[in-house]
């Protein structure tokens, strides 16, 4: 029975008022007359406390904690208009000479020695020796096109995601041109990952120059920087090399991997598309090693730790959701 | 605060014949020996909020004699509830003898409200584990203003005051939102079957 005065009458509502700052006094004796009406609101009210305990003690959990960043995100009024990146970064402000735009324009101009493509279908990956020696290895779903001429090598990646050995050689530099940037190269091993959000360079061994939206910036090992599509370049973080060589080995680590990210690394390797019924899954972080070729153990941890169902919404394509 | 207090609680188990509202002997006894345990934990509890000693002994003392009145109900809810009242007394007090001013710590996180403490066992330590894992989500399940507003209130730590001025909506609006979260979040996992007090 409702009180006439407040009008709360479940133990969910008795809770949600007692944590306000326009909680009354009046309020906190209505709610002990409350408790006395029915021998089940004690109960009621402490199973609600304790619901809304555990709630909280969920800020250690990673997905949730990235939930909670996301809500502060989402609820700001002043900042919904802002395009989200699907890593956190911070945008630098450092005003770069625009070096990588000018080397893309002298590779236009210059004659091509020889032109070749190299694609893999879904679920495959292969390695290739190029002509001046570097060692590509392509990851599944991945197109690119190598040119190299006299004074200069280049590979336009297409999409997917690929690792490079590069040979040395200073007088030919060696750029990688994904989305609206370029990775200029002299003798090192790197990745780099193209998709649908965006470009990432992860970096292994020696020295990259990554060029985007009129900003260069120098990579070192062990590090890893991304732009968006519209050539804005993030700040360089840490690298996780063990995924970085985890995929050649199919092998999908995760550590705090969005799972729209994750999905769509899933999706280079099966034909049945994995696809969010809820956008804002996408932000959860899923950690955890995966066979690439076993969507099933992938959709039990989605299913047992997250409560996240998959629904065959078409014979190729995989919904994954969580309605009730 | 009445003197003599903790004696009239003391004696309430001892004495089977004086207890007027009928609970058991055995109600009686565990009810007393959780306040007892409690007691001192209750007086840490308010302490922490900015109550002198004395105080805290008052408030914990008044509120264990509130809490007696609900002996039929199960220890646990009556531990939640000791808390719960002791909070709502030293509100209480504070608004009559001073302001306001410490009025903004209303909720009883931040001790758990020694939910935790009995959960010392590897077999409890696992079974509040799956209970989090259905808590969690129940939490996805939310629609996703409520499931914001939520959040912001139980993983980012912001207090309604914070909430209101953040999202720019009342202060009301975010208790709406609040209460209708745990509303959805205990259908959920009465849903889920076991869930807390299932």
């Amino acid at each position: 029975m409702a009180s006439a005065r407040t009008g709360i009458d479940t133990a969910e509502a008795w809770v949600a008022r007692l944590s306000s700052p326009e909680c009354s006094a009046q309020d906190r004796a209505e709610f002990e007359r409350w408790l006395e009406r029915s021998p089940g609101n004690v109960q009621a009210y402490a199973d609600a406390e304790r619901i809304h305990y555990l709630a909280s003690a969920l800020a250690g959990d990673p997905g949730i904690a990235a939930l909670g960043r996301a809500a502060r995100r989402e609820t700001d009024p002043s900042a919904r208009s802002r395009r989200r990146w699907y890593l956190p970064l911070a945008f630098a402000s450092i005003a770069l000479l625009a070096l990588g735009l000018s080397y893309l324009g002298v590779f236009r101009s210059a004659p091509e020695e020889s032109a070749q493509q190299y694609a893999t279908a879904i679920g495959e990956r292969r390695t290739v020796v190029l002509a001046d020696g570097s060692r590509l290895t392509l990851d599944a779903d991945t197109r690119l096109e190598t040119a190299f001429a006299a004074t200069a090598r280049r590979i336009r990646l297409a999409g997917g995601r690929i690792d490079l050995d590069a040979a040395h050689d200073v007088r030919r530099p060696l750029v990688v041109e994904a989305g609206n940037g370029a990775i200029r190269v002299t003798g090192t091993a790197f990745q780099v990952e193209r998709t649908a959000h965006g470009t990432s360079v992860g970096l292994l061994r020696g020295q990259v120059e990554v060029s985007a939206g009129g900003v260069s910036l120098t990579l070192h090992p062990g590090q890893l920087v991304a732009y968006d599509e519209h050539g804005r370049m993030g700040v360089p973080g840490p690298l996780d090399v063990k995924a970085s060589e985890g995929w050649k080995r199919g092998l999908l680590i995760l550590d705090n991997r969005r799972l729209d990210a994750l999905l769509e690394e899933m999706n280079r390797y099966s034909d049945t598309r994995l696809t969010l019924a809820q956008p804002e899954l996408g932000a959860i972080a899923i950690s955890g090693t995966f066979r690439v070729d076993d969507r099933r153990a992938l959709l039990d941890a989605l299913r047992e730790g997250w409560g996240i169902r998959a629904v065959q919404a078409e014979p190729d394509h995989i919904e994954l959701t969580r309605a009730p | 605060m009445a003197p003599g207090v903790r004696g009239n609680a003391v004696r309430v188990g001892q004495d089977r014949t004086e207890n007027p509202q009928g609970g058991s002997a055995s109600e009686e006894a565990s009810l007393e020996s959780l306040i007892r345990e409690q007691h001192p934990r209750v007086v840490a509890f308010l302490q922490k909020r900015g109550l002198s000693l004395a105080d805290a002994e008052d408030v914990a003392q008044e509120s264990a004699l509130r809490v007696m009145r609900y002996r039929s109900q199960p220890p646990n809810a009556l531990k939640v509830l000791f808390y719960r009242i002791a909070l709502n007394t030293m509100s209480d007090t504070q608004r009559r003898r001073v302001t306001s001013q410490a009025l903004r710590h209303q909720s009883l996180d931040d001790n758990g409200f020694e939910l935790v403490s009995a959960e010392s066992d590897a077999e409890q330590w696992a079974s509040r584990q799956q209970e989090l894992a259905k808590v969690r989500a129940a939490l996805l399940r939310l629609p996703a203003h409520c499931r914001r507003l939520y959040l912001l209130n139980r993983i980012e730590g912001m207090s309604y005051t914070q909430i209101a001025s953040h999202c720019g909506i009342s202060v009301k609006a975010v208790e709406k939102q609040i209460s209708k979260a745990l509303a959805l979040l205990r259908i959920a996992l009465a849903d889920a079957h076991g869930g807390p007090g299932a």
